[in-house]
């Protein structure tokens, strides 16, 4: 009832942590705004309050924990309310929530044991996949052999038992790949090839694995060779693998902005990123932006190609001064950045340009 | 020829210069520890070229009058003068400015050093054909073109 009354009428306290918020997006600030909330019984807040201030201090620690505490105590929260309701009337959705909430928590054998209870509760197909997902994650996570035997043990009836479920290939491809038995790999993408016909990227994978697979070993095998000098290496690939993306997505949330502040420089009418077959133009549209990004591409690799056969090593920065003005690109590594400028380019065009092409955004 | 590109080594990381015509032809370089690996970099140097040529053609952009090619072992800078290329090495990311008013300085004495070359061998040019910069690296001696200077000076006297 007080939660509910905190959240219905915010107290001052509350109130005046906004209003601090507002004024001074500080990492202490958001700190106090996020614990009057936990005051107030507000978890959900508190995670969006988080959210939003990583966003400005990724590096802050306090807000990292204050967090973690408030996701583990949504995670109790819905454990206990899910425990309440199996005891009222067990279902399977419920079942497959309650494991999953405990994977969510990093609790990997609580949400064996689920599987299991599950599973002797006539749970099916669906149990022996929630004991699949519950021993794969704590391989994943922890790079255990016996973890990894039991994942593969229990992946591999899953699949047997429904050989329709995309998500059972899905995990054997997953654990096949984290050891390098990419012939077990293959199986289980030509499989999900099956049932999803024509998906590029797992053709892309499957053309992968399948370049690979004549030297690769079993999974057991390949498992006890990968495990030998102990857990696996890149314990934390799965939240690795899961945040990578977001960081890419962040970095190139920041592209925009970087492109328009290099426009804005002086003498600067055209700037570009391009990575893969992207391209992000500012200062200039249609046709004309096209072929100037085209010949951002092409400038690049030719030099590239040049800067290696002269023995200058990986391409960094190549300028072209004509009397119609000067083109700078800059490469690093899959992406360039390129700026078309009516006159020699200053010290912040490149600064620019190498952030530019590091996705990292902003112009000196 | 070769003492034109003298005083830009060892100034400002510069290990290596050359001078080469578009074609990849090596006139004179410095640095290179053989003949060959000089002409196999003029060679490299003017594909380059003209690769960069291609590029800016659909723009409508004039040949590339000066470039510079960095990388993360070394650092190239070119520079056209007299219809030829002046191409200097240098160890690391060079940057200088330094290096590219040397190069200018360079240019100028290449000039200076191709008028004067066809001043010698071509007798019965006359002095102002001679004076005017060589739109080549080798003299042209039999050329009727005229400079922008002398166009202007036989307009004026035109007209008086």
């Amino acid at each position: 009832m007080k939660g509910l009354w905190g959240r219905l009428f915010p107290g001052k306290g509350i109130r005046s942590a906004a209003r601090r918020v507002a004024e001074d997006p500080s990492a202490e600030n958001y700190s106090a705004l996020a614990q009057e909330s936990i005051r107030a019984g507000d978890h959900a807040r508190v995670e969006a309050i988080c959210h939003e201030a990583l966003e400005l201090h990724p590096d802050h620690e306090g807000l990292r924990s204050t967090l973690a505490r408030a996701v583990r105590a949504r995670l109790d929260a819905r454990v206990r309310e899910l425990e309440q309701e199996l005891t009222e009337a067990p279902r399977p959705a419920l079942w497959a929530a309650l494991v999953e909430a405990h994977i969510e928590a990093g609790r990997y054998v609580r949400a064996e044991q689920v599987g299991q209870r599950w599973s002797a509760d006539n749970g099916g197909p669906d149990a022996t996949y929630s004991l699949a997902l519950a021993a794969g994650h704590a391989f994943l996570e922890g790079g255990l052999r016996c973890d990894g035997e039991r994942a593969w043990e229990f992946t591999l009836r899953a699949c047997a038992e429904a050989p329709h479920e995309e998500r059972c290939w899905r995990l054997m491809a997953r654990l096949a790949s984290r050891v390098g038995a990419f012939a077990d790999k293959r199986k289980a993408l030509a499989r999900l090839l099956e049932l999803e016909p024509g998906d590029r990227d797992l053709e892309a994978s499957w053309r992968d694995a399948s370049a690979r697979a004549s030297a690769a070993l079993p999974f057991s095998a390949a498992l006890e060779q990968a495990t030998r000098g102990g857990p696996l290496r890149t314990a934390n690939e799965t939240s690795e693998a899961q945040s990578t993306p977001d960081l890419e997505t962040q970095r190139l949330q920041r592209v925009r902005p970087a492109l328009k502040g290099l426009v804005s420089l002086q003498g600067v009418e055209f700037a570009a990123f391009i990575q893969g077959n992207t391209a992000l133009v500012q200062g200039m549209s249609g046709a004309t932006a096209d072929r100037r990004a085209r010949a951002s591409r092409e400038l690049a690799t030719a030099s590239r190609d040049a800067a290696h056969r002269l023995g200058l090593g990986a391409l960094s920065r190549v300028t072209v001064r004509s009397p119609q003005g000067v083109a700078s690109v800059v490469g690093r590594h899959k992406a360039i950045a390129a700026a078309w400028c009516t006159e020699g380019p200053l010290p912040a065009v490149h600064s620019g340009l190498v952030q530019l092409a590091s996705a990292r955004g902003g112009v000196a | 020829m070769r003492d034109v590109l003298d005083p830009l080594r060892g100034y400002a990381g510069v290990q290596r210069a050359m001078v080469f015509t578009a074609d990849g032809l090596a006139l004179t370089s410095t640095g290179f520890e053989s003949e060959a690996q000089g002409e196999s970099a003029a060679a490299l140097l003017s594909s380059w070229l003209h690769e960069v040529s291609r590029t800016l053609d659909p723009l409508a952009w004039d040949e590339a009058e000066s470039l510079r090619l960095e990388g993360s072992q070394g650092t190239v800078h070119l520079l056209r003068a007299a219809g030829a290329w002046i191409a200097t090495w240098s160890q690391g990311t060079n940057t200088d400015p330094e290096v590219e008013l040397r190069l200018g300085a360079t240019a100028s004495r290449l000039c200076r050093q191709l008028r004067a070359l066809a001043g010698e061998t071509a007798s019965e040019v006359p002095s102002s054909e001679v004076l005017r910069e060589p739109r080549a690296a080798l003299p042209q001696p039999n050329s009727k073109q005229l400079s922008q200077a002398e166009l202007t000076q036989q307009t004026k006297s035109q007209e008086s």
